[in-house]
């Protein structure tokens, strides 16, 4: 199996602090990878780097073998590289629907096709995609109107829609209640399965974790400190050691 | 595999009071909070004695400075109570906390106010006392504690350093004369000197001054070290809790953080 | 009858009293004509405004480059009356095109405030630039060539300012049905989402301004012809009154809504004549009283009204 993306050696400091120093990740195609880490252990800041939100200053991050380093945000999510937000973002004076509707990929997106309508195909994709997260019925709601629990599935129907070759997911059940959080992780796991998503997953939560990723990544301080199965890693007293805050 | 409910094996209330020794100060009940519309707690109880000292571990997003947020009133709380010496104080503003509930709350590092001299800041802790004449009172009495800060009181809070910013911080909360003290990670920022700095002085506060401490501490081994029990937060729930020292000897609680 | 059978209705009941209105109030006219060209200030102003989230501050510069542009081309061409000003239009609305275009994508990459601020700005140099302009008369102003048919001047533009006003409105209601309308709406609800789903929201804020700009060019013209004196900072480059209220229009209306700047303009427009003729002396304070209720307890406008009162029939979201 191919990487599809490439992070190797990454350094990026902010001042004088070092959020990543040498970091060094591969997710391959079709699989579920997880990234962990306590507070200030430069997951945020790599998964920043790799969506473009700065340059880096070292390393290289490459995507179907194509750098991203020194793309922008737009750009990088034009290649197929789709990112969800840990607050949740959607358009919320839309409806459903038309938060679907503005998810098409943009890649192929020539300047006539700003005037372009909506074909027949294009709403009966959205609408199959809200029906896979069960939010057919309020496809009409704006989405400001749904609850926490609904926009998450919301903005995860969008980021299919936008047929991502990889999924970067911020912290995906974060702040929904437990009874929700199985719905999610469900969607999450047939994305891959049927729709060939490739997963790259932030999570605080270990459980969800633990049942979702094959392979994850732990840094801490900067660095990677461990890699391999869910169970490896579990196991693994360097990283418990970090999560406990051994200095 | 789902996610499997975190019921099994979370301790009970009786467990909880029987940490407090029975009669606890503060109370948490069955608490769901977040902020704005992100629902953060799933039901968290708590329970802290008078001059006992209670530190929340737990791994990151899990919840443990949104306890301490939510027992100020700085979170939506969507059910649950918190009583502090038997009155509900659930839906009181921090302001109230502060000025009636005798609850203060020290936030994670650098709130200082950095142009303002060590007196000034420790003046603005007084701001709720209603005169200036009574907020100098309250922190002439905090400066002759600590003789550290009273040697500095004319400079900016800006140029101390960070044992020193830390003290400043926590003196400030002080000059309301709180009877607890909300903590949140004392340790975070701060060179390794100046942590057991820190904590000598809460440890003070609690043992010479009888003020009940709940922290949240991210280095989960100093703080089971300095506190009397230990909670573990996950997901948004008490998974485990115990004295102190019995959740430091124990394995199983660094498994506990990877889900375990 | 179905809504599109009631809109078609309803558009079709105000055409035939906007063609016949000259006939019958013909003491107005020139009132009347005004009304269409503050439509089509709210309307324009609501492209960027309220479907996009961008508050300028200072498309006000379109209309007048639109108006210098047009009194140039009738003084210095030695086209016939006619020809003139319709090439004068024609030409206005290209160079306003042509400057949105150009200073688009700096202007638009401030956001917010700075925007608002910056947008502003632009407004009052432009009044100050033509003010000192000797080529276009400076602060004397200039005065565009007289209508070959003397007192038939103000219907001609009040018809030619209708059919503008129409014809925007009719573009952006198809503009706003396609891609193009989700995508703005998207860049105000959340332009860092925008961005990171991969719309290209630079293209499209550009756009946007741009069509603001080419309809503003092309009523410049129009209006310094129905006045019959071309003065750069009481009308040309008007920030502190046309540009103002073309913000309080489309508010008034309901932002972010086809019929919302048409109705805001309408109801502002008409109290604005009643105050001048009938507070005269207190018609400024009138106006600024208004303005201020407005702000304060009207932020969502008639149309935001109507939307919370009968959701059904008017709430915004739904893909017409």
């Amino acid at each position: 199996m191919s990487a599809l993306l490439e992070v190797s050696g990454v350094r990026k400091a902010f001042g004088g602090v070092v959020a990543n120093d040498d970091v060094s990740i591969e997710v391959t195609a079709g699989a579920i990878v997880g990234l962990i880490g306590p507070n200030g252990s430069g997951k945020t800041t790599l998964f920043n780097s790799i969506v473009g939100y700065h340059p880096i200053d070292a390393g290289s991050i490459r995507f179907e073998g194509r750098e991203l380093s020194r793309l922008r945000v737009p750009e990088i999510a034009r290649l197929g590289l789709v990112r969800t937000f840990q607050q949740t973002r959607v358009y919320g004076e839309m409806s459903a629907l038309s938060n679907m509707l503005i998810s098409i990929p943009a890649a192929r997106a020539g300047f006539a096709s700003m005037f372009a309508g909506f074909a027949r195909e294009t709403v009966e994709r959205a609408e199959a995609l809200l029906e896979f997260v069960g939010l057919a019925e309020k496809r009409h709601l704006l989405a400001g109107d749904l609850s926490f629990g609904q926009q998450k599935l919301l903005e995860l129907a969008m980021a299919l829609m936008a047929e991502p070759r990889l999924l970067l997911l911020d912290e995906p059940t974060a702040g929904i209640n437990p009874t929700l959080i199985n719905g999610v992780i469900e969607r999450l796991r047939r994305a891959n399965a049927e729709m060939g998503v490739t997963l790259l997953v932030i999570e605080h939560n270990m459980r969800v974790m633990m049942g979702l990723a094959q392979r994850i990544y732990c840094l801490a301080h900067g660095q990677l400190l461990a890699q391999g199965t869910p169970a490896e890693i579990m196991n693994d007293a360097r990283v418990i050691d970090a999560y406990l805050g051994a200095h | 595999m789902a996610a499997a409910p975190l019921g099994d094996g979370a301790p009970g209330l009786p467990a909880l009071d029987a940490l407090a020794g029975g009669a606890p100060l503060l109370a948490l009940d069955d608490l769901v909070a977040g902020y704005g519309r992100m629902q953060i707690l799933h039901g968290v109880s708590l329970r802290v004695a008078a001059g006992q000292s209670l530190c929340l571990i737990g791994p990151n997003g899990a919840g443990k400075s949104t306890v301490l947020h939510s027992i100020y009133g700085f979170t939506r709380i969507t059910s649950g109570r918190i009583t502090a010496d038997g009155a509900d104080v659930t839906r009181l503003s921090p302001n109230e906390k502060l000025a009636r509930a005798r609850i203060a709350y020290i936030l994670q590092d650098n709130s200082v106010f950095p142009d303002m001299t060590v007196e000034e800041n420790l003046w603005m802790g007084g701001f709720l006392l209603g005169s200036a004449r009574k907020a100098r009172e309250a922190a002439e009495r905090v400066l002759a504690k600590y003789d550290r800060l009273a040697r500095r009181r004319r400079q900016r809070a800006g140029v101390l350093s960070g044992g020193e910013r830390r003290l400043l911080e926590i003196s400030r909360a002080l000059i309301m004369d709180p009877r607890i003290l909300l903590v949140d990670e004392p340790s975070i920022g701060l060179e390794p000197r100046y942590i057991d700095q820190v904590f000598e002085i809460l440890s003070d506060l609690q043992k010479r001054e009888g003020k009940t401490i709940v922290m949240v501490e991210q280095n989960a081994r100093k703080g089971l070290q300095f506190a009397d029990v230990g909670y573990v937060l996950v997901a948004g729930r008490v998974v485990r809790a115990a004295s102190g020292r019995e959740l430091l000897d124990d394995p199983e609680v660094g498994r506990l953080f990877l889900g375990g | 009858m179905s809504p599109r059978a009631r809109t078609a209705a309803l558009c079709g009941a105000i055409l035939a009293v906007a063609l016949a209105a000259p006939w019958i109030a013909p003491a107005i006219v020139v009132q009347m004509a005004f009304l269409w060209l503050m439509i089509l200030f709210a309307l324009t102003w609501d492209v960027c405004g309220g479907q996009m989230g961008y508050n300028s501050f200072g498309n006000v510069v379109f209309f007048g480059i639109g108006m210098y542009v047009c009194a140039v081309i009738q003084r210095d061409a030695g086209l016939g009356y006619f020809t003139a000003v319709f090439a004068g239009m024609g030409a206005g609305a290209v160079a306003c095109t042509a400057f949105a275009a150009l200073l688009g994508p700096a202007m638009l990459g401030l956001r917010g405030p700075y925007f608002a601020i910056g947008t502003l700005g632009l407004g009052v140099a432009a009044a100050d630039l033509a003010a000192a302009t000797e080529y276009i008369g400076a602060g004397s102003g200039m005065a565009p060539p007289v209508y070959p048919g003397g007192a038939g001047s103000a219907r001609f533009y009040y018809y030619v300012l209708m059919a503008l006003a129409m014809l925007a409105w009719l573009v952006l209601r198809w503009l706003y049905s396609r891609r193009f309308g989700l995508a703005v709406n998207a860049i105000r609800d959340d332009e860092d989402k925008a961005e990171a789903m991969g719309l290209h929201t630079t293209r499209y804020k550009a756009v946007a301004w741009c069509v603001a700009a080419f309809f503003l060019g092309l009523a410049g013209g129009p209006t310094g012809n129905l006045v019959g004196f071309i003065d750069p900072r009481e009308l040309a480059f008007a920030g502190p009154t046309f540009g103002v209220w073309m913000v309080l229009m489309a508010m008034l209306g309901g932002r972010g809504t086809i019929w919302g700047p048409v109705i805001g303009a309408a109801i502002f427009h008409v109290t604005q004549e009643l105050f001048w003729t009938y507070l005269l002396g207190w018609q400024r304070v009138a106006m600024g009283l208004l303005i201020v209720l407005i702000v304060l307890f009207f932020p969502k406008g008639v149309m935001g009204w109507l939307a919370e009162r009968w959701p059904r029939r008017f709430a915004r979201g739904a893909v017409r």
